[in-house]
């Protein structure tokens, strides 16, 4: 029986890869750099924050969850550039608009237009990075809202992401008539039928 | 985010090929189409899963009753059944359900844990009553 390892964090700074998804970060990284000058130097003395992050956002535990990604990797000027995804809410590859690391104190926000606070809202990470590099902990800032997060290390940065595979739909008429068939045929089994927006 | 919820807390950590799921698409917002239908299926992927699109209400009308919903169609609920039951002219009752955000009982609000206690309990139960039938069909 083969013992299967959780993926371990590299310990030394890896090189980015430069993949074609990175680059509106990293030019996004280069114009917050240009703009705002020295001062903009994000903890690029430290590989820390480097790498796929994945995790959950919880605010409701089995209730309302949900899957997020951060990837970062540096600009070649050694800043720190990454992206979000929170494919739920159809968030793919969504700019980071500043990233730091001071001590283990782990920040990250970006801004998107929001329903309840309106346009270009600020949405803040605010978290802890564990002793081993492996995760991070914290929470979400939405407003006056605080939802917990936590970010375990998977990969380095550039790793090519696995494409989802889209099942099948079928198209019913309106009385569910594929349905009401399927249910019957497959009636020695337990059935879950649940009802749900694409959206 | 509910069938990602279904996923995690269900298919994922029943792995038992006596169990089916059933995903019905539609406009429960009132805009959705059929071709917006594989960005919900992505997130519900599983071998014991069948997706459908319904651009209609009709069947969500007919899913109020058994579970004793009043005045707005049956969107965003999860109805659990065992085995031996059948769809005739209406749908049937479940023998569980849950649901997200209607004018249901509080209790019955969707939980990954009392979703995936619910199916057990019925995987469960078939097993004792047919133990010889059930033998080998297990994944």
């Amino acid at each position: 029986m083969h013992e299967v390892s959780e993926p371990q964090r590299p310990r030394s700074r890896r090189a980015m890869t430069l993949t074609p998804a990175l680059v509106p970060a990293l030019a996004s990284a280069l114009v917050l750099a240009l703009l705002l000058g020295p001062t903009s130097q994000l903890a690029a003395s430290d590989s820390g924050l480097e790498g796929i992050w994945k995790g959950m956002l919880v605010s409701k535990a089995a209730e309302v969850e949900a899957e997020i990604l951060i990837e970062v990797g540096r600009t070649p000027e050694g800043d720190y550039a990454g992206t979000f995804d929170m494919p739920v809410q159809n968030y793919i590859f969504h700019p980071l608009d500043t990233i730091s690391l001071e001590g283990s104190k782990v920040a990250f926000d970006f801004y998107r237009d929001s329903e309840r606070r309106g346009k270009n809202a600020r949405f803040a990470f605010e978290g802890e990075l564990s002793e081993d590099g492996q995760k991070i902990t914290g929470n979400v800032i939405d407003g006056d809202i605080r939802i917990p997060f936590h970010l375990t290390w998977t990969d380095p940065p550039g790793t090519p992401r696995e494409e989802p595979t889209v099942p099948d739909v079928a198209t019913m008429s309106d009385d569910g008539d594929k349905l009401r068939d399927a249910f019957n045929r497959e009636q020695d089994h337990v059935r879950l039928v649940m009802t749900l927006s694409p959206t | 985010m509910s069938a990602r919820v279904v996923q995690r807390y269900v298919l994922d950590k029943i792995d038992d090929d006596r169990l089916r799921t059933y995903v019905v698409w539609g406009p429960m917002l009132g805009e959705e189409t059929e071709a917006d239908a594989p960005k919900g299926s992505v997130f519900l992927n599983d071998p014991r899963s069948s997706h459908f699109w319904t651009g209609a209400h009709t069947l969500v009308e007919a899913l109020q009753d058994p579970i004793g919903l009043e005045d707005e169609p049956a969107w965003d609920v999860f109805l659990v059944y065992g085995p031996g039951v059948q769809w005739g002219e209406t749908p049937p009752v479940p023998d569980y359900y849950m649901h997200h955000g209607r004018s249901l009982p509080e209790e019955r609000h969707l939980n990954g844990n009392k979703l995936f206690e619910a199916v057990s309990r019925l995987l469960t139960a078939r097993a004792e009553e047919t133990p010889a039938a059930v033998a080998g069909s297990s994944k």
